[in-house]
C-alpha cells in the first residue's frame, strides 16, 4: 500500500443469523471509525482489516458505509473507501419519436335528429384520428370509439351466457333493442336481420323493412341494419327496402355478402347488386359498410365504386373482416395496421373508419362450451368477445358491435379510462364500482351507492371494497384533471400494493 | 451511435455470401439461397444451418442482429426469448419476441399457500389444435421487504418449478439474497430504479442475470439507466415504463411502450433497444372486486399483447382468461408468412362415422380457418380433408391445373378409403371446372362440387347427404 494514500479498507461477510438492530449497532461503530480517522491528521497508509465485522439486515451497507464516510468533514477519510467505486448515472434524453401524418379518417355521422330530417335523439361521429391507433404522444386520437349493440330480429339460438341478458326478448328485435337502450345504455343498435337468409326462416324484405321501422319507433338512438346471409342478391334486396322505410335517419346499412370476382380487371364493372346496395345508400341519405374480409384490394375497389356512385367520402365505413380470436384474428389486425398506413400517408380509399364485429366471438364454442379442461364457460365467454374487441380497438377500430353486455361494459370502463369523459349517470359511474351489492357502504347496492355520489349525497370513499386506487378512479371521473394526470406513485410500488 | 432513421437490412444477397453455398439440404431447404430469404424474413435462425464457420457466424449475426435486443429468461426447455423486434406492426415483418405471460406469488403467503397456488399456476393450459401452452413464469413479489423471508419464498418456489422467475423486489439486499439462492436459473430481477440502480448493478453483474428497469413514466431516466448498465456491461436488460390505468394515465401507458419502441426500432436509439414489459396486474387495485379484477387484467394483458409488448404479469391465475389470451398472443406472434399453412390431413368434426361426408379444402390458413369453424358451428358430423397446396387457397391452385394430382395425393396418402364406406368427396364450387380430371385420377370416387359460400355448408349437407348415400347405393 502507498503511503501517501489514506485507506479504510472494510470486509463485509454476509452471515444471515445475525439480526438487523445488531447490523445497525456493528454499522453505528464503523461510522465513529470513520470519524475518528477525521480527527488524525496526516494519518499515512492507515488500513483497517475488519473481516470480522459482519452487516446484515440494513440497508445496502456500502451504501451506507460510503454515505457515513461522506458525512465526515475531512476529504482525505472520504477518499478512503475502498469499495469498487460507484459508476456515475449516464446523462440521457429521451427524444419523442413523432411523426407528422398528411392523411387522416375521415368523420362519419351516424342517425339524424329531428332538424336533420331524422326522429333520433341525438347522433353520433365515429372515426377522425390522424396518427397510427393509440400514438397520442404525437397528435389527437380519434372520436371515442362507439359499441353498437347487436339485436338479432330472430334468436340465433344464444347460448346460456346471453340467455341471461336477452332470455325475455330475444324473439322480439324491437323489445330487445329497447331493452339494450333502455336498460344496458346502449348510444347505437345494430339489427342484424339473419331471418331474412334463404336459407333460414327466409322472410321477406318487405317483412324485414316493417321490423327495422318498428325498431326505429321504439328506440331513439343510431341505428345500424345488417344483412349478412352470404346471398348478396337477397341481402341488397332486403337493404334497399330497408333504405326506404329509414329513409332520412341516417342509417347504417351492412351487407355483409359483397362478392368480388377472384380476378378483378381494371376498370371492369363489379355485380350489378352492389351498385344497387350503394345507390340506395345514396338516395336515401344513409351509410355503407364495405365488407371484404382480411382484402385490402378488394376493399379499395369497393370504396372506389362506391364514391363514384356518388356515395360521399363520409358515408363509408370498412369493416376488414371481423374476425375473433383464435380465428385470423391477427390477419385482421394486419389489414387494419395496413389500411392505417395506408390512410395515413394520404391513400384516400382506405380513410374510412373501422367498423369490428367483436360479437362474431360467439359464433365459436369457444365463447360457450362446456368443456372442462377449458375453464369457466361463463366468464371464459367474457373474455373472449372482450380480448377480440381489444385487439380490435389496438389496432384502431372506430366502431365496435358488441353482444355481451359485461364485455360491453367493461369496454366502456376501459374507453372511460381512455378518453376521460365526465360521469354524469348512474349506470356510467356503476360500472366503475365493484358491482358486488356487499351493502358495506350502508346501501341496499352499488346502484344507490351511485345515484347517491352523483347527487353529492354519499362520498365514494364510503365504498368498503374499492381500494385508493379504485377511488381515485370514479374521483378522476366524476371531475377530469385538465390536463391528464399520470403520477408515477400510482405504481411506483405494485410489487407491495397488489392483494 | 444511435443513428436517426429506418435502417435497410441486409439483402437476401448479402447474406448468401456468408453461407456455405453447398446447398446440401440439411437445413429442410433444397439450396441456400432459399435458406438465404428464409433466414432473411426470419422464418428460420441463422444457426439451423449447421456448416457455418465461425467468422461466417460472426458476419450473419451481425448482419442479421435486430434492432432490439434479444433477452432469455430462465435455463433449458422453458427458457424464452423476448425481444428481438423490428417493426411497429406485424404486418411490416412480424413479431417476434413472444409475450412471456407470467402470474405472481408473493412472499407472505403461508407455506401451504404459495405451494397451492404454485400448482393452480402450473396446471393452467391451453390447448390449441396440437399444441398445449402453459404460463411461461413465475413473479416472485418481495411484499415483506424481509430478504430473509423472501430468499425462503423464492427457494421453495425454486424447488417447485422450472419456469422462469422474476424476482420483484426494490430492496436490493432481498434480491442479492434471493439470486444467491437460483443463481443458475437465470432469473429476471425486477427492478433497478432510479433509487437502487447501482446496487442492482453490481448484483447483475456478479451473478449475471437480466435485469428490468423500472421507471415510471420517466424515459429519460429509464435511458439513463439502461446506458449506464450496458456501460458497465449489463445488457440483459427488459424496459418498464410503468403500468398506469387510471383515468388519464392509462393512454399514457401505452403511449410510453409506443414511443419505447419505435425509437428502438426505428430510431435505433441504442440506449432504449431492448424488450418492454407491463404489469396488467396493476389494474385489478382499481376494481375492487375479485371477479371483475380477473377479467380486467385479462383486458388489459390482450390490449398489450396486440400492441407486441414482451412481458406481462398478472395476478389472477385462471384458465378462462389465460385460453384466449395464449391464443391471441401465438397468433399476434406467428410469422405472417408462416401463417399460410395447416398441416394437411384428414380432420374429424363432431364425430363422424364410415356414413359421414368428406368435404375437401386446401391447407391455407384462412380457407381451412373459415372452414373449420363452420363445421364446428353447424355440428354435422363430417370428414375434412386438407389437401396440400403448399398454403394456397383453392381460387389460387384451381388456376394452375395441378388440383387433381393434388387431391389424388391426398386421398391416397391420408387414406380416406379407410376412413368412409361410401366414395363420395365434396369439393369447393371453384374447382368445377376440373371435376372430369379429378375422377379421372380418382377412378373409385364420385365428386360432388359443394356450395360456394362456407355458410352453405350446414344447409347443403342437411339437404343433400342423405339423398347422394341413397345415389351410391347407401342406405341409412
Amino acid at each position: 500500500m502507498s503511503e501517501e494514500k489514506k485507506k479504510l479498507k472494510v470486509k463485509l461477510k454476509k452471515k444471515e443469523e445475525v439480526p438487523s438492530a445488531e447490523g445497525e449497532e456493528l454499522f453505528k461503530l464503523l461510522s465513529k471509525i470513520a470519524k475518528l480517522l477525521d480527527g488524525v491528521e496526516g494519518l499515512k497508509g492507515v488500513e483497517i482489516e475488519a473481516d470480522e465485522i459482519i452487516i446484515e439486515g440494513v440497508t445496502p451497507p456500502l451504501e451506507l458505509l460510503s454515505a457515513a464516510l461522506q458525512a465526515a468533514p475531512a476529504p482525505a477519510a472520504a477518499e478512503a473507501v475502498a469499495a469498487p467505486p460507484k459508476p456515475e448515472l449516464e446523462a440521457f434524453k429521451f427524444e419523442k419519436p413523432v411523426r407528422s401524418y398528411v392523411g387522416k379518417f375521415e368523420e362519419v355521422k351516424i342517425g339524424a335528429t329531428k332538424e336533420e330530417g331524422g326522429t333520433r335523439a341525438f347522433t353520433l361521429t365515429v372515426g377522425g384520428g390522424e396518427t397510427p391507433a393509440m400514438h397520442a404522444f404525437e397528435g389527437q386520437l380519434p372520436h371515442r370509439p362507439v359499441i353498437a349493440h347487436l339485436v338479432f330480429d330472430e334468436d340465433p339460438g344464444l347460448p346460456e351466457t346471453l340467455l341471461k341478458y336477452y332470455g325475455d326478448v330475444k324473439d322480439d328485435p324491437v323489445a330487445w333493442a329497447r331493452k339494450c337502450v333502455e336498460e344496458f345504455g346502449a348510444k347505437m343498435i345494430f339489427l342484424d336481420l339473419r331471418s331474412t337468409d334463404p336459407h333460414g326462416t327466409n322472410r321477406s324484405a318487405e317483412d324485414a323493412a316493417k321490423t327495422v321501422k318498428a325498431v326505429l319507433e321504439a328506440v331513439n338512438v343510431p341505428l345500424a341494419v345488417c344483412a349478412r346471409s352470404g346471398d348478396m342478391k337477397k341481402d341488397v334486396e332486403v337493404l334497399k327496402k330497408v333504405a326506404e322505410v329509414a329513409a332520412g335517419e341516417n342509417i347504417v346499412l351492412y351487407c355483409g355478402s359483397i362478392t368480388l370476382p377472384a380476378i378483378l380487371a381494371a376498370g371492369e364493372a363489379l355485380a350489378e347488386e352492389i351498385y344497387e346496395y350503394f345507390r340506395a345508400a345514396k338516395e336515401y341519405g344513409h351509410v355503407i359498410v364495405t365488407y371484404q374480409p382480411l382484402n385490402l384490394p378488394g376493399i379499395a375497389v369497393l370504396n372506389k365504386a362506391a364514391m363514384e356512385t356518388g356515395v360521399p367520402k363520409n358515408k363509408i365505413l370498412i369493416d376488414p373482416g371481423s374476425v375473433a380470436i383464435g380465428y385470423a384474428v391477427e390477419m385482421a389486425v394486419s389489414a387494419m395496421d395496413a389500411i392505417y398506413n395506408k390512410a395515413l400517408i394520404g391513400d384516400e380509399s382506405y380513410q374510412m373508419p373501422l367498423l369490428y364485429i367483436p360479437a362474431n366471438a360467439w359464433m365459436y364454442r369457444e365463447c360457450y362450451d362446456d368443456v372442462e379442461e377449458w375453464g369457466d364457460t361463463e366468464q371464459r365467454g367474457h373474455a373472449w368477445e372482450l380480448g377480440t374487441a381489444m385487439a380490435a380497438l389496438m389496432s384502431g377500430a372506430h366502431l365496435l358491435v358488441m353482444l355481451d353486455q359485461y364485455a360491453i361494459e367493461a369496454v366502456e370502463n376501459f374507453l372511460d379510462r381512455l378518453y376521460m369523459p365526465k360521469i354524469e349517470s348512474v349506470r356510467e359511474l356503476l360500472r366503475h364500482l365493484p358491482g358486488s351489492n356487499c351493502k358495506a357502504c350502508g346501501f341496499e347496492a352499488c346502484r344507490e351507492l351511485a345515484d347517491a355520489v352523483l347527487k353529492g349525497e354519499a362520498d365514494v370513499d364510503k365504498c368498503q371494497r374499492l381500494g385508493d386506487a379504485g377511488k381515485r378512479v370514479v374521483r378522476r371521473l366524476l371531475s377530469p384533471p385538465s390536463p391528464p394526470a399520470v403520477e408515477p406513485e400510482e405504481v411506483a410500488n405494485w410489487i407491495k400494493e397488489l392483494p | 451511435m444511435a443513428e436517426k432513421g429506418k435502417e435497410v437490412r441486409a439483402s437476401p444477397m448479402e447474406l448468401m455470401k456468408h453461407l456455405p453455398g453447398e446447398d446440401c439440404g440439411e437445413c429442410g431447404f433444397d439450396t441456400c439461397f432459399e435458406f438465404a430469404l428464409a433466414i432473411f424474413d426470419r422464418r428460420k435462425r441463422y444457426d439451423e444451418c449447421t456448416k457455418l464457420n465461425d467468422a461466417q457466424k460472426k458476419a450473419l449475426a451481425k448482419l442479421l442482429a435486430p434492432p432490439m435486443r434479444e433477452v432469455v429468461l430462465g435455463v433449458g426447455e422453458h427458457a424464452r426469448r423476448i425481444g428481438g423486434e423490428e417493426v411497429m406492426t406485424r404486418e411490416e415483418l412480424g413479431f417476434f419476441g413472444k409475450t412471456v405471460i407470467a402470474y405472481d406469488v408473493w412472499d407472505t403467503m403461508s407455506e401451504e399457500r404459495l405451494r397451492d397456488r404454485l400448482k393452480e399456476i402450473h396446471e393452467i393450459k391451453a390447448v390449441k389444435v396440437k399444441e398445449a401452452f402453459g404460463v411461461d413464469a413465475i413473479a416472485v413479489r418481495n411484499v415483506s421487504d424481509d430478504p430473509k423471508k423472501f430468499k425462503e419464498t423464492v427457494k421453495i418456489v425454486a424447488e417447485q418449478t422450472d419456469l422462469p422467475l422474476i424476482l420483484c423486489s426494490f430492496n436490493p439486499k432481498a434480491l442479492r439474497a434471493a439470486v444467491e439462492i437460483v443463481k443458475d436459473k437465470r432469473p429476471l430481477l425486477y427492478a433497478a430504479t432510479k433509487d437502487n440502480w447501482a446496487d442492482v448493478l453490481e448484483i447483475a453483474k456478479k451473478y449475471d442475470v437480466p435485469v428490468a428497469i423500472f421507471s415510471p413514466n420517466d424515459l429519460d431516466t429509464l435511458g439513463a439507466i439502461a446506458k449506464t448498465f450496458a456501460k458497465n456491461g449489463v445488457e440483459d436488460l427488459v424496459l418498464d415504463p410503468g403500468t398506469f390505468t387510471e383515468p388519464g394515465s392509462l393512454l399514457q401507458t401505452f403511449c410510453n411502450l409506443i414511443m419505447l419502441r419505435r425509437a428502438c426500432v426505428e430510431d435505433r436509439v441504442k440506449e432504449v433497444s431492448y424488450p418492454t414489459m407491463a404489469v396488467p396486474a396493476t389494474i385489478t387495485t382499481t376494481v375492487g372486486d375479485r371477479k371483475k379484477a380477473a377479467q380486467f387484467e385479462t383486458m388489459l394483458a390482450n390490449a398489450l399483447i396486440t400492441k407486441g409488448i414482451n412481458l406481462v404479469i398478472l395476478h389472477y391465475p385462471n384458465t378462462w382468461g389465460f385460453f384466449p389470451m395464449v391464443m391471441l398472443r401465438e397468433s399476434i406472434f406467428k410469422h405472417p408468412k408462416a401463417e399460410e399453412k395447416v398441416d394437411p390431413g384428414i380432420y374429424e368434426f363432431n364425430e363422424p362415422d364410415e356414413l359421414s361426408p368428406v368435404l375437401v379444402t386446401t391447407n391455407y390458413t384462412m380457407t381451412y380457418g373459415v372452414v373449420s369453424s363452420e363445421l364446428e358451428r353447424i355440428k354435422v358430423p363430417c370428414w375434412l380433408l386438407v389437401v396440400d397446396t403448399g398454403g394456397l387457397s383453392l381460387d389460387t391452385v384451381a388456376g394452375t391445373g395441378e388440383w387433381p394430382d393434388m387431391l389424388e395425393e391426398a386421398v391416397e396418402e391420408f387414406k380416406v378409403a379407410e376412413k368412409v364406406k361410401h366414395r363420395i368427396l365434396i369439393v369447393g364450387q371453384v374447382v368445377a371446372e376440373y371435376k372430369e380430371d379429378m375422377e379421372e385420377v380418382l377412378p373409385d370416387w364420385k365428386i360432388i362440387i359443394g356450395p360456394k359460400d362456407s355458410t352453405e355448408i350446414g344447409p347443403f349437407l342437411k339437404e343433400k347427404w342423405k339423398e347422394l348415400l341413397k345415389e351410391s347405393g347407401i342406405e341409412v
